[in-house]
């Protein structure tokens, strides 16, 4: 479904990605992982069009996204829920939701709502909140819920976990999960690696701006390099 | 004995710069003196904007206010004693007897002492209102400065005891020459240039850049961006008591927003942060505005001049906002360098 | 002494209404752009042409406001597009540079045309008949401009407000003005937001224009100075970035303003022995009358003060950061 080649971006003269190869089929579930500044959000943004990619090719169901804009990534069915959640602090959990799905009709919008708000109770009790009233986990969670409104076919999710208590963790992934089931593609940017090689079906090991690693979710769980980088010395 | 290439291209450069200036006086053309010295106070508003604003990052807009009261307080002080009793009947009596137009020969020593004091004051008053002023940020300090520029204006349209409100002020002697004016001038760039360069100019920049990080590194952000304010407002000053003592007669509205426009056009287009940049900003808006002029003049068309210089200014921020020198400085090996292929071509020994 | 109050209170809401139109129109761009659009001004200045020379046109008044509107319109898109687009993302001071280019444009290019077509610079705005004249409500005197301004102010900013909190456009400049990025992930087209935000803006200085012009019975190209700085004064005071505190402090700017006016010279109003003599002589020396004239000067020392201590303004809208 989405296909990158040997994309390149950088910051001005500070280079980010340097010829990142990835690809995710339809139905499943990719993991990119990597310590801090490894890249992994340059490599989401570039893929939604918030950034321009300088050289390489980013191809979603054939047709060429390499240098969309983000309206039309969106509107093609790829919805990125940000790093760091990014939600409207000031507009309630309701005009969060709404302008997630802001581009369909709005007699969908309110359907799809109800139905976020049946996987998400905790968000149905509080939608006339202002957004930044509401806890780390909250806010995660309106960030997903946020990111579905738009219906993609492709959810890209940037370090759902970051910041929360581990069993809000547990909670977001179980969400996550669902989705997943439910036939979601899903492509999950995490440092959590537990919980994301748990849940992917492939994933790839990203440092320094590239692809070092990859492969099935089950090998890389019991690969030395992965366990001693990125799970802790074994005993 | 070989000099260091900055001294050597200085020398060269006030050489070119006498030489130039007594051709134009012997020469007698009125006209063309006039633009020269028109010039030479515009170098002086755009290399001390330049300071204030273009080292540190940090856009003020009021700057032309100093430039007023520079040439107000000049002004008032250099008027002889008829003209004082004439048009500035209500002047408290301290101020009434002072009329410092003395000259030793062709020095006008007491313009000098005026415009002395003027400034000085002037950057009395900059030191307070930087204080206040320098803490905003971003496009809060541009408002808040122009908003200072109008409260000058205001002063000096209601102050009209001192002032003449909104009456022009006459009868100022006409002090200003080739050799004050550009000697302002060339003061005023050696010594930006000089800050420029030393470990206070690099603060100044490292600031420019990023704050925070300039901060957390112990580089102080206020005490540069308020000195730089001052120093600028000195000069500024300077230059408004040249302008008073070149036209001989003045109003608040030639120190209003259309001169801070001029002057910051002249900075952008020159350069940011390039003491060369701005000489160079000011000598060619000021040719172009010479030359739209011409153009406006026979064909009645005014405003088109106005609407040709603004679109310069937006064409250079939108294609090269560095201006034309960026932070660069001029530098003579460069201009007349050999081209690279010939240099190349002679160390390898060929040609 | 209670009818002079009342007098300059109705002054001070008919300005009042005026500002607010141009302050958020402000905010509505600096919202979203971070770009404080000084050619506002010069926009509403515009706009108070297309009005006069509609009208002398011979055009019905309600046609001529619709030009009016509609021409303003196009000013300020054409505006956004060809001068701060190309420039979306660069620093805040070229922005802010660049629009004080674009008003030297638009005063430059209206003295062309008027020259042109052989007009003064200066230029007398009749009042349309419906607005000339006075209302008399109980003793008091309301010239029917100032009333106008007021009325046709309050409804427009109720009618804005509700557009941008009920509709999804409104909500899209919401998001936008919070967190540009993520609104962009919403798949929120930014240009057609920020377009949008031009036009509305321009539409309401539009008809500050009208009013304006109506009030001081004149136009210039010079006359969009200083609204638009008063205009951010009162944007600031209410906390730059929030509509309702755009609105706010427009009136609170307003009464501001009134008071030196009000204040200064307030012992000639006050009737001989209907108050102590001391009293009298005490507001004479501390509030003479020559001292009105320093109003504006008076208001820009109020905007520096609270840029210093509350530079989230009364409102205290979104949190910038700190300066170091």
């Amino acid at each position: 479904m989405l296909e990158l080649v040997d994309l390149h971006a950088a910051y001005g003269h500070i280079r980010a990605l340097h010829g990142v190869s990835l690809e995710v089929r339809t139905g499943e579930a990719v993991a990119v992982i990597g310590s801090n500044g490894a890249g992994k959000s340059t490599m989401l943004r570039t893929i939604s069009g918030l950034m321009r990619a300088r050289s390489g090719t980013i191809t979603y169901d054939g047709i060429d996204v390499t240098h969309a804009s983000t309206d039309r990534i969106v509107s093609l069915g790829i919805s990125h829920c940000p790093e760091g959640r990014r939600i409207f602090g000031r507009l309630s959990v309701r005009e969060n939701l709404v302008l997630g799905g802001v581009r369909r009709p709005a007699k969908d919008v309110t359907v799809d709502i109800r139905r976020v708000g049946e996987l998400f109770p905790r968000l149905a009790e509080r939608l006339d909140q202002p957004g930044g009233t509401l806890s780390g986990g909250e806010q995660q969670m309106l960030a997903v819920a946020r990111a579905l409104m738009a219906k993609p076919r492709l959810l890209i999710l940037d370090e759902p976990s970051l910041g929360l208590a581990p069993m809000l963790v547990e909670h977001i992934f179980e969400v996550i999960e669902q989705l997943k089931s439910e036939g979601l593609t899903i492509l999950l940017v995490e440092q959590n690696v537990h919980h994301a090689l748990d849940l992917a079906d492939r994933a790839y090991i990203m440092e320094s701006g590239r692809i070092t690693l990859e492969g099935s979710a089950a090998d890389l769980k019991h690969d030395p390099r992965v366990e001693s980088a990125y799970l802790g010395f074994r005993a | 004995m070989s000099l260091s290439p900055r001294v050597r291209d200085g020398s060269v450069l006030l050489t070119g710069l006498v030489v130039a200036l007594v051709a134009l006086q012997l020469s007698g053309l009125a006209f063309w003196e006039g633009l020269a010295i028109t010039l030479a106070i515009f170098i002086v508003l755009t290399v001390s904007l330049n300071l204030a604003n273009g080292f540190t990052g940090v856009f003020t807009l009021g700057q032309i206010g100093f430039m007023a009261l520079g040439a107000y307080i000049s002004a008032i002080l250099t008027l002889p004693q008829q003209a004082k009793s004439a048009f500035l009947p209500d002047l408290p009596g301290w101020l009434a007897g002072i009329s410092l137009d003395q000259t030793i020969g062709w020095l006008p020593v007491g313009w000098i002492a005026a415009t002395l004091i003027a400034a000085l004051l002037v950057s009395g008053i900059a030191a307070l209102v930087g204080a206040v002023l320098m803490r905003l940020s971003g496009p809060f300090v541009s408002v808040a400065t122009l908003g200072f520029l109008v409260i000058v204006r205001v002063v000096l349209l209601n102050a009209d005891t001192l002032t003449r409100g909104s009456r022009a002020f006459s009868n100022v002697t006409r002090y200003t020459d080739l050799w004050l004016a550009f000697g302002a001038a060339v003061l005023t760039v050696y010594v930006v240039w000089r800050i420029k360069r030393s470990s206070y100019g690099r603060a100044m920049f490292a600031q420019r850049g990023d704050r925070w990080a300039a901060n957390s590194v112990g580089v102080s952000v206020l005490r540069p961006r308020l000195h730089a304010f001052v120093i600028s407002a000195f000069f500024t000053a300077v230059a408004g008591s040249l302008y008073a003592h070149f036209l001989g007669s003045f109003s608040p509205n030639a120190f209003y927003f259309d001169t801070t426009f001029q002057v910051v056009t002249m900075l952008v287009v020159g350069g940011m942060g390039s003491v060369s940049g701005s000489v160079i900003g000011a000598t060619v808006m000021l040719g172009l505005g010479e030359a739209l002029r011409r153009i406006e003049d026979p064909t009645q068309l005014y405003g088109i001049g106005g609407i040709i210089i603004a679109s310069v200014l937006i064409a250079v921020l939108i294609f090269r906002p560095a201006g034309i020198m960026g932070q660069r400085e001029i530098s003579l090996d460069r201009l007349f360098a050999p081209r690279r292929r010939d240099r190349d071509a002679e160390r390898r020994g060929e040609g | 002494m209670n009818e002079y109050l009342l007098q300059q209170v109705i002054n001070a809401l008919s300005a009042g209404s005026l500002y607010a139109l141009m302050a958020v129109g402000l905010a509505l761009i600096f919202g979203i752009l971070r770009l404080i659009n000084f050619a506002h001004g010069d926009v509403m200045m515009v706009a108070a042409y297309i009005g006069v020379f509609s009208l002398a046109s011979g055009m019905p008044l309600p046609v001529a406001i619709a030009t009016m509107i509609l021409g303003t319109i196009v000013v300020g898109l054409l505006i956004e597009r060809v001068a701060y687009r190309p420039l979306r993302g660069a620093p805040e001071v070229a922005l802010l540079l660049t629009s004080f280019a674009v008003g030297q444009i638009l005063q430059n290019g209206v003295l062309l045309l008027t020259r042109l077509s052989g007009r003064p610079i200066q230029i007398a705005f009749p009042a349309p008949d419906v607005l000339s004249g006075v209302v008399n409500v109980g003793t008091l005197t309301i010239s029917k401009v100032n009333l106008g301004s007021f009325i046709v102010g309050v409804v427009v900013l109720v009618l804005l407000t509700t557009f941008v909190s009920r509709t999804r456009l409104g909500l899209s400049m919401h998001a936008a003005a919070e967190d540009l990025d993520a609104a962009r992930l919403m798949g929120i087209r930014i240009n057609f937001v920020v377009a949008a935000a031009f036009a509305i803006a321009a539409a309401l200085a539009a008809i500050a224009g009208f009013f304006y012009a109506a009030q001081t019975g004149q136009i210039n190209p010079y006359m969009g100075f200083t609204p638009v700085l008063k205009a951010f004064i009162a944007a600031v005071i209410g906390g730059f970035g929030s509509l309702a505190g755009a609105v706010l402090g427009a009136y609170v700017l307003a009464f501001l303003e009134v008071l030196p006016t009000a204040l200064f010279g307030i012992a000639d109003i006050i009737p001989a022995g209907s108050i102590p003599p001391e009293l009298h002589d005490f507001l004479a020396a501390a509030f003479p009358a020559h001292l009105s004239g320093y109003r504006d000067a008076f208001v820009f020392v109020v905007l520096i003060i609270i840029l210093l201590f509350r530079p989230n303004g009364l409102l205290g809208g979104r949190t910038r950061e700190e300066t170091p």
